[in-house]
């Protein structure tokens, strides 16, 4: 099975709860086990209020681009946004003892412990674009 | 579902806040640091979290409940977690952050486990 959904989120932290939704039932379709959806649905959130948050800074303006595609058991889940961009690299990894207690960091940790890919991609002149995948077992 | 809290205070003076519904940001959630901030500043700082009603929460309230955490020891105080769902307990240990905050199975056996004040 093959399918693909594309919409548009205005930069609120409400607009994620129905995004966050539609991730869950498109892996629900897909046959994926709740166990996954659940957690898909999480790393979804978190770097969707990442996009909303820490990229397009809450701006009416600015809108997050969210895109789910199925391709040969393969889910791809890709966020986009329209700010400054940031590198992955440089986000504190929360696991270390030293970083803890730090506040940033720790949804794109969660993101990236949940699903199998992870790679955030700089877009010119602006906006990231967060690809994440989660393959069938 | 919504974030709510409900607060109740023991006999031993400890206090239990017994969180209900999904916690997620903006939902509500900061009421939470505000609420174990006065219970600080009133020096009741022996608190249980009973978290047998949370079905969901996402990175932004595992900061919340660092900070309560943090505010508690520093009040010196004690807080602890109790009665974490499966996939709560399951979301914490993705980042590796259930050994940074005291977990109890049940609300009895966390309001055990805090000791009385010293006199």
């Amino acid at each position: 099975m093959e399918s693909e959904l594309s919409s548009t989120l205005e930069s609120t932290v409400e607009s994620v709860d129905a995004a966050e939704e539609s991730v869950r039932r498109f892996a629900q379709d897909a046959g994926f086990a709740d166990e996954d959806v659940y957690f898909m649905g999480l790393a979804a959130r978190e770097i969707l209020v990442n996009a909303v948050v820490h990229g397009n800074r809450f701006d009416p303006n600015k809108k997050v681009t969210l895109q789910l595609s199925l391709e040969a058991g393969r889910f791809t889940i890709d966020v986009l946004d329209e700010g400054a961009g940031f590198e992955c690299g440089a986000v504190p990894d929360p696991r270390l003892a030293e970083n803890r207690e730090r506040l940033s960091g720790r949804g794109i940790a969660m993101a990236k412990a949940i699903m199998d890919e992870f790679s955030v991609e700089k877009k010119l002149p602006r906006g990231t674009r967060v690809r994440m995948v989660k393959r069938k077992a | 579902m919504p974030f709510e809290t409900e607060q109740i205070t023991l006999d031993s003076g400890i206090v239990v806040l017994a969180l209900s519904g999904t916690m997620t940001m903006g939902n509500l959630l900061q009421r939470l640091e505000f609420v174990v901030r006065d219970l600080t500043k009133e020096n009741q700082n022996r608190i249980v979290i009973d978290m047998s009603k949370i079905s969901y929460l996402d990175s932004a309230s595992i900061g919340v409940l660092l900070n309560c955490s943090a505010l508690v020891r520093n009040a010196g105080g004690q807080l602890r977690l109790a009665a974490l769902a499966d996939r709560v307990l399951a979301t914490l240990k993705l980042v590796g952050l259930d050994g940074l905050l005291p977990i109890s199975p049940s609300r009895e056996e966390a309001v055990s486990e805090i000791t009385p004040p010293h006199r």
